[in-house]
């Protein structure tokens, strides 16, 4: 029996401003440290209203682990969880954080995404797993700050 | 397919050691889920009938109470079984009766080992709940199929705002598909109401992942209200009937 497989999906919101810099620092940390609990997934940012989307795929324990730091990292607010649950395979086995900037021409040009992410407008493929729907369910601007019930005023 | 109802009995009067009166014959329809967008059979639906195609209330009617669970359980079996050799290469939507997930745990069980023999990925199983059937508790129900989830199977909730408890039970419990009750369907084009119940579950369902199924769709005007607002997955008489012991042909409407 192979062991217990999680994913956790959440929405949050940025509060500082999120250049290049900060996200690199932060990618940087994150797939190091991912590398060793065994988490993979993807995040997503969007510029245009500063916040967070996050794919998190691994075992329950580490997936509890990161998520108390998680809920105490000022750089975030409004950490809102949209779905956890079981799932029988890793959607981004590959990927320790994959990171897209969310802008529709971006997010085509990741592999492994343009499968859903085609034609121009984003679109849901069937069967493709949840992670994948909600994905691109944000880049159509679902759960952003105004949804999670951020008041987001442009820096 | 006289021969199949034999088999079947062969099996059961093995397998369950003392019993009254025997089950009553019986086979399958199916009915396709269509991607209408695609233009493809998303999943078929397995449907109880008699082996003379007579409806299922005609069949479960004959089995005795005590029966009813033990009965559901074999009949899902002989529906993979029969999908199995029908061809199937898409998904296979499988019903519960009322009550068998809470009543017998091993229902899920033997289903999944019925798929495993006839080597149906779990993966490819799609099992119905009616909503009516989670009303009591939510959390119960969520951490028994989450179980499951975890080896791939998938779960729909069937006749979705037929009860009171539709949206409640999605803030404990998100599956992988919702089945829009028929009676929401029904001549959907010209009805402000159930225009926008339907649109507000289909925004719950793109936030959260869940993909609906249109059930009971019967005419092209349901069809083009319902396309419109992006849903894609049908399930009715304007795309195919039910097939006994087959496939049946799937007519797509233009647009
Ligand atoms: C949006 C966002 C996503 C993050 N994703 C991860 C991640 O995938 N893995 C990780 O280890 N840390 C991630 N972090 C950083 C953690 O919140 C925390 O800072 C990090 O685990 C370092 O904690 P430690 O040094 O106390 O171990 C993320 C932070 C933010 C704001």
């Amino acid at each position: 029996m192979p062991k217990a497989l999680e994913h956790l999906i959440y929405a949050s919101v940025a509060t500082a401003e999120f250049g290049a810099p900060q996200l690199t620092e932060l990618l940087e940390k994150a797939t190091a440290a991912n590398e060793l609990t065994g988490l993979t997934g993807i995040l997503l940012h969007s510029d245009a209203d500063s916040s967070f989307f996050q794919v998190l795929e691994g075992e329950p324990e580490a997936i509890d682990r990161l998520l108390t730091k998680l809920r105490a990292d000022k750089r975030h607010s409004h950490l809102t969880i949209i779905i956890r649950e079981p799932i029988a395979e890793r959607a981004f086995a590959d990927w320790t954080m994959g990171f897209a900037s969310v802008s529709p021409e971006k997010l085509r040009k990741i592999p492994g995404l343009n499968d859903f992410f085609r034609g121009g407008s984003c679109f849901t493929e069937l069967d493709s797993g949840r992670a994948k729907k909600l994905l691109a369910a944000f880049a159509e601007g679902r759960w952003r700050p105004k949804h999670l019930g951020a008041r987001w005023s442009a820096a | 397919m006289a021969a199949e109802a034999l088999g079947c009995k062969v099996e059961c009067s093995l397998s369950n050691e003392s019993q009254d009166a025997p089950d009553p014959d019986f086979s399958f329809a199916f009915q396709p889920i269509v991607d209408a967008n695609a233009r493809e059979v998303f999943s078929y639906e397995a449907l109880i009938r008699g082996v003379g195609n007579e409806s299922a209330p005609h069949v479960l009617r004959q089995v005795p109470t005590e029966r009813l669970f033990a009965f559901d359980q074999k009949a899902r079996a002989h529906a993979i079984n029969l999908a199995m050799r029908l061809g199937i290469s898409c998904h296979l939507n499988l019903n519960f009766l009322p009550r068998s997930l809470e009543a017998s745990p091993t229902s899920i069980v033997s289903s999944l080992e019925a798929a495993e023999r006839a080597n149906l990925p779990i993966k490819r199983i799609v099992i119905e709940v009616v909503e009516g059937e989670i009303i009591e508790d939510h959390s119960q129900f969520s951490r028994l199929i989450n179980e499951y989830r975890g080896i791939g199977l998938k779960v729909a909730i069937d006749d979705f705002g037929a009860g009171y408890s539709g949206l409640n039970l999605l803030a404990e419990f998100q599956p992988d598909q919702v089945k829009l009750d028929m009676k929401l369907i029904t001549g959907i084009e010209r009805h402000g109401p159930r225009q926008a119940i339907v649109r507000a579950i289909s925004q719950i369902c793109s936030d959260l992942g869940i993909d609906i199924v249109a059930e009971g769709i019967e005419t092209e005007d349901e069809y083009a209200w319902l396309a419109s607002q992006g849903i894609r997955l049908f399930q009715g008489y304007l795309f195919a009937k039910p097939g006994f012991e087959s496939f049946p042909a799937v007519h797509y409407p233009r647009t």
